[in-house]
């Protein structure tokens, strides 16, 4: 029994648990590269320490397993034995019997009632079949018992003097130490001495005593001289590291805690400064409220990196992991690490601890296949595992891919729908990729066998669900027969998240910027509208019909702004929550924001639409919605039957969902003309006072270059009038790149975004400039064709279609699309053919052409069936073909699995140009 | 004569306690003035939509969110919340609460003498939320339990 609150019991217990938290590790990596002497020395001098104070303070039961393991070490150490699987199981059992032994000094004080004779015994085994090869045992008896004893003695030393304990005392074997701690300089040598005296006995041996005793005292004399380097006061055991030691703090995480939020409350009341600064004249005022800002600022930031730390701590414990599980499973898998050095958050860092060893363990039980199968599946006998961890996008990006079995997407489908988690109709409509995101529905396990890893079923969903706590995502990519990737994206930091901020019935909500996809308002007279089915309500974007939901009255929201006038403008935030989009209408959009989280009382956490409260710049509350919460809470509150409704709907809405996006812009001449979207760059408003003029040509200055302003209506000749002799103060320009260069077409007003769903008749079209006529919106739109205004026009670089870098098929349902590709690849110096959808363009395709460029949704065939059909084929499987889509970023990984060379966004036509340069080039 | 002072004297030591009283509905109640960190006038607050009816809102107390539970709302009373109510502000666990009370009173010091069990007949609403009563001269003293106050099931 010892006294758990006694200094140096304590300070023992912190340090054991520093030197025995990165033990397996290291004893792992040693097993791995046999040679690194160092860090062998490393495991040593832990175990070593440990088993001096385990003796010192009588804890039996720990010194003699740290005796056992430090002897086997030891031989390691002298190369008189060869390490081997065998000997690091042991090792690895006996560090996690002192562990266990060390948690319940830390709880009881006592060393627990565990019974470690098994243990001890295969120590012992281990220790003295390889021991006895080398010399006979009696003489080695003495020997090596002597040495140890004053080994024993060695440590007490540096434990006398580490703790600086006045009037300790030290009871071992025969010899009694009773000496307070400036004195100890003489008595280790005493205590040598008398060392050697108490081992007379053993007479032959006196010589090779004496000797060890003088060795002894040499290494005592060196360790001594440095401790003298070293502050009286330091409790550096390892004069090596003492400068280290000096200058680091060991701070308590709580402490460190309370220091953040105080800087979180500092950075709010700066806020408050700055604002209440910026509605003063003094300058005096702002120019102190700045500088406060420019402190609060750095000060924000260097305590988040005191919280910072290297994913490897975390990270670093699979080695031990994987390197049990796979011996246990009688697997060869290699483990490799990359970005240890990203930091994280400590506290994010314990969140991704136990999901991330549930990943791990995965990949080894149902990932990696045994070594046979991987033979006979043409793979190296040993598998792999890598985790990569990196920065992305202003979040860190863990990734788990090991080079297994993959996950059969069929496999997951027949047991989903086995196990009644979704409906087989269901079940056939899902993507690849969402059929992959089963595995992390509640209650699902694929392992066909369940072991005592994995397999249970709990799991996965608790990944999910830890993850996406904490403002994470996870992601999953598989292929069969190729292996696996989980992808796990997490903010850097929790406190401090930027947010959208608006406000319903006078009362400011903050939406997390992580959930927000994009904002839509409807005008008053606006044609889009929210729909009705069965008093729920649904919008359509861009061919998507997504559920809407009130934030007013579902919040139940009261006494809403009576007097004053409701505008009847509609403000919706699209917002995704997890997977699931839906809108949210608000009164009103302020802004973004940088948010400091407070966590909400116990009971209002309760309550799951919200995600904690956050202290505004002018110093009022408000609530922050979680996306996910409010959505499952919204559920909860529909019939179930609706959403059904909603999915079927969504369906067919789906097939009919064509890609022309169209932007409407109303000229001078009060008619509205189309313009496709897939060409527009950039939508801006200048000052008429920006405008400078060449001759009779408006410029603008825009991006550091003079922009030519275009006035349409002079152009296509539909009127005399412009934008630009308009009274308006801005105007509204379309930039649009085409012909190699930036023109800005002057419109009187930007509309709207619309979805072309009828045919475009080219009949029509009465003039050049026109492609024709288009109903949308329930009116007849005439869009333009940009092409031909800008040939017609002095500004486009002359036409250079001379190089001929070969022919590409343009794969495309859509018409005016189709016309927008071919004009680019042209343009870039292609030869352009068209198929209208898959089926076409096999009878088109041979290999002539360098590349085909496919949408993806098209009616009789699609881009993926369509990519198939290419790489079944024997003759054209080389050819790249490139994908285009408008949900390229819902779908990129998507795509990329099913084989496409690339995937670009249909505002993007430049890089597929450019990406095909490089593919055939 | 001298004993009996000592006497006295370790009795106030041992027993006394002091509380900070207030007012509800014209009744006196009270908590330990261990657990009041401060009291604060009316403070603008922010509504949580759909949560418990007595739950009034949300307070920024220097930075710190603090929850305000209308007491008369707990106890199922009638709120007529006066616009000069006081709020005690105390804590639990790591959150901060607001108990919005009608009136502040002194600090009292109360002996273990007046002390007594809750009394069977006393109002349920209020019964599940207090500790005991004190039998002070001119009225009796309630002791408001603010554990069972701040952990109420929803």
């Amino acid at each position: 029994m010892v006294d758990v609150n006694s200094p140096i019991v304590k300070e023992f217990l912190i340090e054991s648990f520093e030197s025995l938290s990165n033990i397996s590790e290291e004893l792992t990596q040693f097993e791995k590269s046999s040679s690194d002497s160092d860090l062998l020395n490393a495991i040593y001098r832990k175990v070593h320490t440990l088993k001096g104070s385990a003796s010192f303070l009588g804890l039996k039961v720990l010194q003699n397993i740290t005796h056992l393991s430090e002897n086997i070490l030891d031989e390691i150490r002298e190369e008189k034995t060869k390490i081997d699987g065998d000997i690091v199981d042991v090792l690895l059992a006996s560090f996690d019997a002192c562990m266990t032994i060390l948690k319940s000094i830390e709880t009881s004080g006592s060393e627990g009632s565990d019974d470690y004779s098994t243990l001890l015994a295969t120590l012992k085994k281990v220790e003295e079949s390889h021991f006895s090869n080398e010399q006979s045992q009696e003489s080695l008896g003495i020997d090596v018992g002597t040495v140890r004893n004053s080994e024993n003695i060695n440590t007490q030393e540096i434990n006398l003097e580490k703790t600086s304990q006045p009037a300790v005392e030290v009871v071992k074997d025969e010899i009694v130490i009773k000496e307070t701690a400036p004195n100890i300089e003489e008595i280790k040598v005493d205590v040598v001495n008398e060392n050697v005296a108490a081992s007379k006995t053993g007479d032959d041996e006196l010589h090779k005593l004496r000797l060890k005793a003088e060795e002894l005292k040499e290494t005592l004399k060196e360790e001594k001289a440095n401790k003298g380097k070293v502050p009286k006061e330091t409790v550096a055991v390892k004069s090596s590291s003492s400068n280290l030691v000096d200058s680091v703090v060991r701070v308590n995480v709580s402490l460190l805690d309370k220091i953040m939020n105080v800087v979180g409350e500092l950075v709010l009341n700066r806020n408050q400064i700055l604002q209440f600064a910026n509605n003063d004249t003094s300058s005096e005022l702002s120019r102190l409220a700045h500088q406060l800002n420019a402190i609060t600022t750095e000060l924000q930031t260097d305590i988040m990196t005191t919280r910072m730390q290297p994913v490897g701590s975390v990270l670093s414990k699979f080695e031990r992991v994987v390197r049990d599980l796979s011996r246990q499973q009688g697997k060869n898998i290699k483990l490799s690490i990359s970005g240890k050095e990203t930091e994280l958050d400590k506290t994010l860092l314990e969140a991704i601890r136990d999901p991330l060893t549930h990943l791990i363990r995965n990949s080894v039980d149902h990932g990696v296949e045994i070594p046979e199968k991987r033979l006979s599946n043409g793979k190296t006998e040993q598998g792999a595992i890598n985790i990569r961890a990196y920065h992305e996008g202003g979040q860190v990006t863990i990734e788990i891919a090991d080079d297994g079995n993959g996950i059969d997407p069929e496999k997951i489908l027949a047991k989903a729908i086995s196990k009644e988690i979704i409906s087989a109709e269901r079940g056939a409509s899902l993507s690849k990729k969402q059929v992959l995101n089963l595995v992390f529905t509640p209650g699902f396990s694929t392992a066909e066998q369940v072991t005592n890893i994995s397999g249970r079923g709990v799991g996965m969903d608790v990944v999910k669900s830890n993850i996406e706590k904490i403002g994470g995502s996870v992601d999953v990519s598989s292929k069969v027969g190729e292996g696996t990737v989980f992808k796990l994206k997490i903010p850097l930091t929790l406190a401090i998240v930027p947010a959208l901020v608006v406000q319903s019935c006078n009362e400011t909500y903050a939406i997390p910027q992580t959930n927000l996809v994009e904002l839509v308002r409807i005008e008053e007279n606006d044609d889009k509208k929210i729909e009705n089915i069965q008093n729920s309500e649904f919008f359509r974007l861009r061919g998507d019909l997504i559920p809407i939901f009130r934030l007013d009255s579902s919040l139940a929201l009261e006494n809403c702004a009576e007097g004053e006038e409701i505008s009847e403008d509609v403000n919706i935030a699209i917002l995704n929550a997890e997977g699931a989009i839906y809108g949210l209408v608000v009164d009103q959009v302020l802004d973004t924001e940088e948010i400091v989280v407070k966590p909400l009382s116990r009971e209002l956490k309760e309550i799951s639409i919200y995600g904690g409260a956050t202290i505004m710049g002018d110093g009022s509350v408000a609530l922050i919605i979680d996306a996910l919460g409010y959505y499952n809470h919204m559920g909860r509150v529909q019939a179930t039957k609706k959403s059904e409704v909603d999915l079927s709907q969504r369906h067919s809405e789906k097939e009919v969902a064509y890609n022309d996006e169209v932007l409407l812009c109303l000229l001078e001449d009060g008619r509205e003309y189309g313009i496709p979207l897939a060409i527009v760059h950039r939508l801006e408003e200048f000052k008429k006072s920006d405008i400078e003029w060449s001759g009779e040509m408006p410029l603008v200055r825009y991006r550091g270059k003079a922009m030519p302003l275009i006035q349409l209506e002079k152009t296509i000749g539909v009127s005399k009038d412009s934008a630009l002799n308009s009274k308006e103060e801005d105007i509204a320009v379309i930039v649009i790149n085409a012909r190699g260069v930036q023109l800005g077409f002057v419109v009187t007003e930007i509309r709207d975004i619309a979805i072309n769903h009828s045919k475009i008749s080219t009949e029509t079209s009465d003039r050049d400039g026109f492609v024709g006529t288009a109903f949308i919106n329930e009116k007849t739109i005439t869009i333009l064709d940009i092409y031909k205004i800008v040939d017609s026009l002095p500004y486009g670089s002359e036409s250079n279609t001379s190089s001929h870098k070969g022919k590409v098929l343009v794969v495309e349902d859509s018409e005016l699309f189709l016309r927008i590709q071919r004009e680019m690849f042209t343009e870039s110096g292609y030869d352009v053919d068209t198929a209208i959808d898959g089926v076409d363009a096999m009878t088109k395709i041979n290999s002539k052409y360098v590349a085909v460029v496919t949408d993806v949704d098209m009616p009789n065939m699609n881009g993926v069936q369509l990519l198939k059909k290419i790489r079944e084929s024997e003759e054209l499987k080389e050819l790249p073909v490139l994908a285009v889509s408008s949900v390229v970023e819902r779908k990129y990984d998507e795509l990329m699995n099913e084989g496409f060379d690339f995937c670009f966004d249909k505002q993007n036509n430049y890089k597929a140009i450019e990406v095909i340069d490089k593919l055939i080039g | 004569m001298e004993i009996v002072e000592n006497n006295e004297e370790i009795k106030g030591k041992q027993i006394s306690k002091q509380l900070c009283g207030f007012k509800i509905k014209g009744d006196y109640y009270a908590v330990s003035v261990l657990d009041v960190q401060e009291v604060i006038k009316p403070h603008s607050l922010t509504p949580v939509p759909l949560s418990p009816d007595y739950v009034k809102g949300l307070i920024n107390l220097r930075g710190q969110i603090v929850t305000s539970i209308s007491l008369r709302r707990l106890f199922k009373m009638d709120d007529a919340t006066e616009a000069d109510h006081m709020n005690i502000i105390v804590r639990s666990g790591d959150s901060l609460y607001a108990l919005m009370v009608d009136e502040i009173l002194d600090v009292i010091d109360v002996e273990e003498q007046t002390y007594e069990n809750i009394p069977d007949t006393i109002n349920e609403e209020i019964k599940k939320y207090i500790n005991g009563v004190h039998k002070l001269e001119n009225h009796l003293l309630i002791l408001l339990d603010l554990e069972k106050v701040l952990t109420v099931d929803i």
